[in-house]
């Protein structure tokens, strides 16, 4: 590990000794919102901020994107290039989310070259939540305020500056020639990292993913949804929702195919052609997205789907709080009758 | 007001009259009201008339169309109106509601929040001010420079229809409360139109503003029929900007400017310069306010030989 006095010299050095053009792109105002943008500056970038309103998946998984043009039988490849870019400053939950949508996209037998090309050529740096926010709960879906893993350089905020490490050899080879000593006692990381992690309230998912499983007939989601008006909310701020709609729009001969979020909790999210709805309602709606980020996604990958960033509840118009909902999934017994 | 409306819902609920009371809790996160759905006399105290309640919960009846559910709501002025709008409409059946009224004298805004004081970590209620600690540092703001543009220009302070009413009576304010409107109006019309397009260009298409709304209950929004498709999928700019104005469109007569759209809206989107200005319109060309009336005939659902032939908006 290695001492900063200040955090602008690894941003200067970042920003020196990638290709020409390279974005940073950091936490920056728009409106009254913090989005992660391209940064002109460091003096542009909201440090202060511990998270964005939105998560910084838009940079390796865009909102809506071309997948191809076609012209009669003829189809266009999306032309526009992916270029290497820094993401700069963000928290370990969204660097886990980040990760859950890698493992979504990487599979053996699919992979999405889109998110790919932009995984594969960002440069991920973190940073350590020395003050999380109310509503943050990563410690409670196995996560810490101070998890490094994932990012390839990683920033300790200490009392007298920074500590720099580099979990990747990405990060390694990034910060080379960055003319700072080495610091070899790190010991008092530890105690931060507990203090950081103390001031983040603790859910019990204690066995969640059998429990969810048991329930799929349960009374649990009738009255759990709803509050919902179901709208996208929370799956548009969400770090680790990754569905997606496919649609063709078309002029004549011309068109081009693209992909758009999309969210469980909308209606149309599981209409089919013939018009059935196999989820007409919102408590199966619901059902399914607990189920997914609590239950199958941990079946198969061996992790949460939810990385407790907290944006949906904070986001969410009617103020649903889904680890609220996690923890009673986890007492609820059935009523009997 | 709190007390006086769990008393109600009590009673409600003890007498057997409902099955339910649709009501607000607190939220869990600062500056935050949450629906909440009572069906035990126990859980009664859960409820509270908050500060941030802009969350229209006229909402939730329509989810309750065809089941024999009945239900007791709480309603400020304007979730009145639109009570009245759906019973119009046939949408609810008024035998089923039990409709606890209450004269609200306006609501804070997250969203005015956000902009007057910043990303909010944490808030305290003093009074006549809330104190904001924001990432920005801590900011008081008063109650006043909080309420949204709705409630200040309400003039409907007192529910329509109910069957009970708590709170005081208001003495509603001098003027028809579209001073913004004819405000804005005097902006040219390639200011209003870089305006409103950077407003609706900000759209992400998460349809919270149309979750919200008790007045877009369409069985399938335009926006979502595939077969023909009316507006594409994606962010272009036009499609965001159509989007919202066929949404206005379709509100005509129906708007109770209960600000629930622009609440919801996770990018803070001012949709009610939309929405009011063809309420006004509606207003001066048939004398007619959505939901106002309970006896009246929506201007969609009528026609008077002399109505006006002009285009509309």
């Amino acid at each position: 590990m290695i001492k900063l006095n200040e955090l602008r010299q690894l941003y200067d050095h970042l920003s020196r000794n990638t290709p020409r053009n390279t974005p940073i792109i950091g936490l920056k105002k728009e409106g009254n919102r913090y989005y992660y943008r391209p940064l002109k500056s460091y003096d542009e970038w909201s440090s202060d901020v511990l998270l964005g309103n939105f998560s910084p998946k838009e940079v390796f998984f865009p909102q809506d994107e071309v997948l191809f043009y076609f012209k009669a039988q003829k189809l266009i490849e999306s032309k526009e290039e992916i270029k290497p870019a820094v993401l700069w400053g963000v928290r370990p939950c969204d660097i886990a989310g980040i990760g859950e949508l890698e493992r979504m996209f990487n599979q053996i037998e699919y992979k999405d070259p889109y998110f790919m090309e932009r995984f594969d050529k960002t440069l991920i740096v973190g940073m350590a939540c020395t003050e999380p926010w109310p509503g943050c709960f990563c410690t409670s879906v196995e996560g810490s305020p101070y998890e490094s893993k994932g990012a390839d350089i990683f920033i300790y905020p200490i009392e007298d500056g920074y500590l720099i490490e580099t979990p990747s050899k990405k990060g390694e080879a990034a910060i080379e020639g960055l003319d700072v000593e080495e610091v070899s006692d790190v010991s008092q990381l530890e105690a931060d990292r507990r203090r950081a992690e103390d001031k983040i309230k603790k859910y019990n998912f204690e066995g969640i993913a059998d429990k969810l499983k048991s329930m799929v007939d349960s009374n649990f989601w009738d009255w759990i949804h709803n509050p919902c008006i179901g709208c996208g909310t929370c799956a548009f701020v969400c770090p680790s929702c990754h569905c997606f709609d496919i649609n063709d729009s078309s002029r004549g001969a011309r068109g081009l195919r693209s992909r758009q979020w999309d969210s469980c909790l909308f209606e149309g999210y599981t209409l089919e052609t013939s018009g059935h709805n196999p989820r007409p309602s919102g408590s199966q709606r619901w059902r399914q997205r607990l189920m997914h980020k609590f239950s199958y996604f941990p079946q198969v990958f061996g992790s949460y789907q939810c990385l407790g960033c907290g944006r949906c509840g904070r986001a969410c118009p009617v103020n649903i709080n889904i680890a609220e909902i996690a923890a009673k999934a986890v007492e609820w017994v059935e009523p009997q009758s | 007001m709190t007390d006086a409306i769990r008393e109600e819902a009590r009673k409600i609920l003890s007498d057997g009259k409902v099955d339910f009371v649709i009501g607000y809790a607190e939220g869990d996160t600062p500056i935050q009201a949450k629906p909440v759905f009572i069906s035990r006399v126990e859980d009664v105290d859960k409820l509270v008339w908050p500060s941030f309640g802009l969350i229209n919960l006229a909402n939730y009846l329509l989810r309750y169309k065809t089941r024999n559910t009945r239900i007791g709501i709480v309603a400020k002025g304007c979730d009145t109106r639109s009570i009245v709008a759906l019973l119009k409409e046939n949408q609810i059946d008024r035998e089923r509601l039990f409709i606890i009224g209450v004269n609200c004298p306006g609501m804070l805004s997250r969203q005015v929040a956000r902009e007057k004081a910043g990303e909010i970590i944490s808030a305290e209620n003093k009074g006549e001010t809330w104190s904001f600690t924001t990432v920005e540092g801590k900011k008081e703001v008063s109650c006043f420079d909080l309420m949204p543009s709705n409630c200040a220009a309400c003039r409907h302070h007192a529910p329509v229809i109910s069957d009970v009413v708590v709170g005081d009576p208001i003495t509603e304010p001098e003027g028809d409360g579209y001073d913004s409107v004819r405000e804005f109006e005097k902006k040219s019309a390639p200011e209003r139109y870089q305006y409103l397009m950077s407003e609706m260009s900000a759209c992400i298409r998460c349809y919270a503003c149309r979750q919200a709304c008790p007045t877009c209950n369409c069985d399938e929004c335009f926006v979502d029929i595939t077969q023909p498709r009316w507006v594409d999928k994606g962010l272009d700019k036009t499609d965001l900007a159509i989007w919202q104005l066929i949404r206005t469109y379709h509100q005509a007569g129906r708007c109770v400017d209960c600000g629930a759209c622009e609440e919801a809206c996770p990018k803070g989107i001012k949709l009610l310069w939309l929405t009011r200005k063809m309420n006004l319109i509606v207003k001066e060309r048939f004398g007619f306010e959505a939901g106002v009336d309970p006896e009246a005939l929506p201007p969609l659902a009528t026609y008077e030989k002399d109505d006006t032939q002009e285009f509309i908006l």
